[in-house]
């Protein structure tokens, strides 16, 4: 055989090859496809249409096609514009909080120490309670009468008196913050820590060797392994923060005021106390908007960082 | 038996067994027969839900229900509570909603509008049962003329006070109206008794207007006319008033606790009980609690006044109900309304034994008048220390809330209590607060 | 005696390591466990309150200044979830005798999760990590975009879905919609994770004749155990707090998983926090339990020499 043939014939096979993977990638992505699918698709088309329409449940028969009427309604009104800051204040604290804790708890949980063991188990304790039964916890915690938290401060000599921590907007909001960063710091722990255990102990030792001190180390070694981590790390805490709703309905209800009403705690009362199911799901769809914005965000910044296709 | 025992027994007592066995065995076919009858009448299964509010004591009504009715067999479900009203919705779109089921009356004007309800009127008996109810609980069991339920509960906004605080700073008259309130705290304050004698929940939650509204009431004031136009801030100024006493009750004269933004009358009520303020204001099945030793710290001293407002007027407080409804796409009408009958009416014997079993056991208000003169009722209420006279009248009085049953009413309220908490957090004026709340009941009414 | 190498090299007995009476291991281990014992107690100290409280009588727990040590302490809570009938609470004998029950199906809900996220997440997490194809990046963005509308706006029309598949009240429309809730992440995760596995330690398994499900199985897997952990625990976890969606797809206790079961210990008459507090306590159980035995197994994982080359 010639050799221009043989070099055809090589290039046929790895295409084959390529070909069958392919096939076999979708073939393995099938059952996945399927579960999501069934149970997402409709709902999320249903969202969809309903959103464009004039559908208020205490009116049923009035369904009247509005394109994008609601929307525009829904970025008309102040309210609107107050919980997006509100949702975004909470989100960013909330997010930057838990990535550096959970970065800085995984660093930890990584080292041998005595009782390391007992430790890891307890990260999941916060994860692990009920969401009423927490929400409920950090209500008597902040209670203004006899509540945890001012018992303590004031018997530390911190606080003169009891203080309302939910009754004053800013002091809600961080409250609430805090609340729910203890509560997700598991998450992204757990995912810190399992990708901390991959990197190998070589490229610590070489660059050791090198000379390089903790912060260094950090930066050139653990941070660009950690960085694919982290972006979903980042992902599903906006997504979560963004959702928040237990905390909100048990602690503040959306106030003092405003002070605390959140995009989706918006969507909570426009679809369900004012039956309005048009205008609700077009605020659904406008978190959806924004969530996909902050997912952007990070991606650009994570995700050629630390690409590394071994 | 063994042809022993036979023989042993006299002969009258053998005949009487005879007779009876065959008497027994005749009543068991007889039974069966009745039962076999029974079946081929069809038994009707209707599908019955509500609140879990305590589902036990429901399961024993419905058992008694069925055993009164043997041709009906009820499936009760308890939902969970605090979703009630998201869940139901979305069982009425999927069609799985029951045949009768519990109602709140805020929701009663939507969910009548989205079709899921049918009116009962003309069905047997209820004539007569509504000449029984409390004007007040009646009347929030109609929409548009025409009746959608009977009542579950009825109840109405309890003004309380401490009466050994009273006591204690020499006070000898009860307070009749706000600016006596007002005193009695400006007392109860410098006698040291109480930091913040008036202690009162303002966190939003559904229906969190109480207290307002019964203020505005016990002033004789209105807050919409019958076209469910608002006649504040402006026609009728005691919703301002009302507010603007609040305010200057929690900043200026320092008697009402500016902690009270963030709790709300549940917790409230748990504060009061464990022994701090003095006035409170709350659910009238908070009142028993508050005088049982085993629950409250101040079990024996809490009474009840009649409802403070601007002027000493004989008005009476907001009043409110939760119903029994009927579904609109009942396939059992008569099953399901003698379900309705018996649990938010009388039982065979003709008793309210439900609503008396509420009351006794929970101290769940009660709808109908006459139960007011029931001994074993009576003997309870006398022993939670309850002043009959200030009860009866208050109830009698009571009102209902003007626009509760548009079907905007539960956005409208969420949107003044934000409104008050504005006014109370020193953001914006109770006049401005109260014409923003008018705007937005305007608004909505007009888009409703 | 142990030995020590260090920086540069050297070595030195641990006689010469030793300064202060410690090891230069446990010198070593003092910050990071300062840093641990802080830790454990921003976790522990809001838990505290619950666990005190289960412990009080109702009156006890609402008392100003708050009992830091009940004063007259009881394990009469504890003893309702025993024997439900013969609680003295105002209400919530209901809440209390359902709670094993729910326990129960909350753990059926969760395990059934997590295990369908781990098989259908290694095959999807696994194409999408060693396979270059068309449609490789859409396929990520479809299953992640699927998750960015709130779950409020899902329920009313999930629920009808579940009512035509006829699925209501039924604990298997709870798994089916975790799974399709967790799946997308756990796909992601494990992509992620998988590629930071060497492909030389497939080729070596092909090498010596291993079919790709062996390979799988006994190389792939094996190594990245921690990753599988990891989304396993997201998947049961998510499962196991979820609220929203348990309420409105369960009725009875047929499904009724444990957060459902614990809501109704707070009605609009009364919370009985006390009760609350210790259904809060039994509810970590599972959970901890369970993360205990796998944080084990990570570690002897890793000490297996999964990743020695």
């Amino acid at each position: 055989m010639t050799e221009l043939s043989l070099a055809r014939g090589f290039a046929r096979r790895r295409s084959r090859i390529g070909y069958d993977r392919a096939r076999f990638a979708w073939l393995l992505n099938t059952p996945a496809l399927v579960a999501i699918t069934l149970l997402a698709a409709y709902p999320i088309v249903y969202s969809a249409w309903i959103s464009l329409h004039r559908y208020n449940l205490k009116r049923p028969n009035v369904f009247r096609f509005l394109g994008l009427d609601n929307y525009a309604t829904i970025v008309a009104a102040p309210e609107f514009w107050s919980a997006l800051w509100i949702t975004v204040q909470f989100t960013l604290l909330v997010v930057i909080t838990v990535s550096v804790l959970g970065v800085l708890v995984a660093l930890l949980l990584n080292q041998k120490f005595p009782g390391r063991g007992i430790v890891r188990t307890l990260v999941l304790l916060p994860w692990a309670i009920p969401p009423v039964v927490n929400g409920l916890m950090w209500q008597w915690i902040y209670d203004s009468k006899i509540g945890a938290l001012n018992g303590l401060l004031v018997s530390l000599g911190v606080l003169s008196e009891y203080r309302g921590w939910l009754s004053e907007p800013m002091s809600a909001l961080l409250a609430l913050a805090f609340a729910d960063v203890w509560n997700v710091l598991p998450l992204a722990v757990v995912l810190l820590l399992a990708a901390l255990q991959k990197i190998p102990a070589e490229l610590y030792e070489s660059a050791r060797m090198d000379g390089a001190g903790p912060f260094q180390l950090f930066r050139h070694v653990t941070f660009p392994w950690l960085a694919q981590t982290l972006l979903v790390v980042l992902i599903l805490q906006t997504l979560s923060a963004i959702r928040a709703f237990d905390v909100i309905y048990v602690l503040t209800a959306g106030g003092p005021g405003t002070a605390t009403t959140t995009l989706v705690w918006k969507t909570y009362l426009t679809t369900f106390e004012n039956l309005d199911f048009g205008l609700g799901n077009a605020y659904a769809w406008m978190v959806s908007l924004i969530t996909f914005g902050f997912a952007l965000v990070y991606f650009r910044v994570l995700w050629r960082r630390g690409d590394f296709e071994t | 038996m063994t042809s022993k025992d036979r023989s042993s027994i006299p002969t009258s007592r053998r005949e009487f067994l005879r007779t009876s066995t065959a008497a027994g065995v005749g009543l068991g076919l007889g039974a069966a027969g009745l039962l076999r009858s029974a079946q081929a009448q069809a038994t009707k299964t209707i599908a019955f839900q509500g609140w879990a509010f305590e589902p036990q004591v429901v399961e024993a009504s419905v058992k008694r229900f069925m055993a009164e009715n043997p041709d009906i067999k009820v499936i009760y479900t308890p939902l969970d509570l605090q979703l009630y009203p998201e869940k139901m919705v979305a069982l009425f779109n999927a069609g799985t909603q029951g045949d009768a089921f519990y109602v709140r009356d805020t929701h009663l004007g939507a969910w009548v509008e989205a079709g899921w309800m049918q009116p009962i009127d003309g069905m047997p008996g209820l004539a007569e049962l509504n000449k029984d109810i409390y004007p007040s609980v009646l009347e929030s069991l109609k929409y548009n003329g025409k009746q959608y339920g009977v009542p579950y509960y009825g109840d109405i906004y309890l003004y309380l006070y401490d009466k050994s605080h009273l006591a204690q700073a020499g006070i000898k008259k009860v307070p009749s109206n706000l600016e006596e309130v007002k005193n009695a705290a400006l007392e109860i304050k410098k006698a040291n008794i109480q930091q913040y004698p008036i202690l009162k929940g303002y966190k939003t939650n559904t229906d969190g207007l109480d207290e307002f509204w019964s203020m505005v009431f016990a002033s004789g004031g209105h807050l919409f006319n019958p076209a469910m136009d608002p006649v504040f801030p402006n026609e009728d100024k005691t919703a301002v008033m009302v507010l603007e006493w609040m305010l200057e009750a929690m900043h200026n004269w320092k008697i009402l606790d500016p902690r009270g933004l963030e709790i709300d009358e549940t917790q409230a009520r748990d504060i009061y009980l464990s022994g701090q303020g003095t006035f409170a204001s709350n659910v009238g099945n908070v009142f028993p609690r508050a005088n049982n030793p085993a629950l409250s710290k101040r079990a024996g001293n809490i009474q009840m006044m009649k409802f403070p407002g601007l002027k000493s007027l004989d008005k009476g407080p907001m009043g409110w109900s939760r119903l029994y409804g009927m579904s609109s796409k009942t396939k059992e009408k008569d099953a399901a309304w003698r379900l309705l009958y018996f649990m938010g009416g009388k039982d065979k014997a003709g008793t309210y034994n439900v609503a008396k079993d509420w009351y006794l056991k929970y101290g769940v208000g009660f709808p109908f008048m006459s139960m007011e003169k029931d001994p074993d009722i009576v003997a309870a209420q006398k022993k939670s220390g309850y002043d009959l006279d200030v009860l009866h009248h208050q109830f009698k009085t009571a009102q209902v809330r003007e626009n509760v049953l548009t079907t905007w009413y539960a956005e409208w309220d969420r949107f003044t209590q934000q409104q008050i908490q504005n006014v109370l957090l020193r953001q914006i004026k109770p006049a401005e607060a109260m014409a923003a709340s008018a705007k937005k009941a305007q608004e909505l009414k007009k888009n409703a | 005696m142990s030995t020590a190498r260090l920086d540069d090299g050297r070595t030195m007995t641990a006689a010469a390591n030793t300064r202060f009476g410690m090891s230069r291991e446990t010198r070593r281990s003092l910050l990071p466990m300062a840093g641990a014992i802080f830790f454990a107690l921003y976790v522990l100290a809001p838990f505290c309150w619950l666990l005190l409280t289960s412990f009080m009588h109702e009156q006890d727990a609402l008392s100003v200044p708050p009992q830091w040590i009940p004063k007259h302490p009881t394990l009469s809570n504890y003893m309702t979830f025993i024997d439900p009938a013969g609680t003295r609470a105002i209400v919530g004998s209901r809440a209390a005798e359902q709670t094993f029950p729910g326990m129960v199906n909350s753990l059926i809900a969760a395990t059934a999760t997590a295990i369908l996220n781990l098989i259908l997440g290694t095959l999807a997490g696994y194409a999408l990590a060693r396979y270059r194809f068309r449609g490789r990046g859409g396929l990520l963005g479809l299953y992640l975009g699927s998750r960015l509308l709130p779950g409020i706006a899902l329920i009313v029309p999930l629920y009808l879905t579940i009512k035509n598949f006829g699925l209501l009240d039924h604990l298997s429309a709870l798994i089916v919609t975790y799974v399709s809730f967790t799946l997308p992440f756990t796909i992601w995760l494990l992509k992620n994770y998988f590629q930071t596995i060497p492909r030389t330690l497939e080729e070596a398994a092909y090498m010596d004749g291993a079919t790709w499900f062996q390979m799988l199985w006994r190389v792939l897997l094996p190594a990245a155990f921690p990753g599988l952990i990891s989304a396993g625990m997201f998947a049961f976890m998510t499962a196991w707090n979820d609220y929203l969606f348990a309420v409105i797809l369960t009725s009875t206790m047929a499904a009724k998983t444990l957060p459902v079961v614990v809501a109704g210990f707070a009605t609009d008459v009364t919370t009985e926090r006390t009760l609350m507090a210790t259904s809060g306590v039994l509810a970590i159980i599972p959970p901890l339990v369970l993360a205990f035995v796998f944080q084990r197994l990570i570690v002897q994982g890793l000490t297996s020499g999964a990743v020695k080359d």
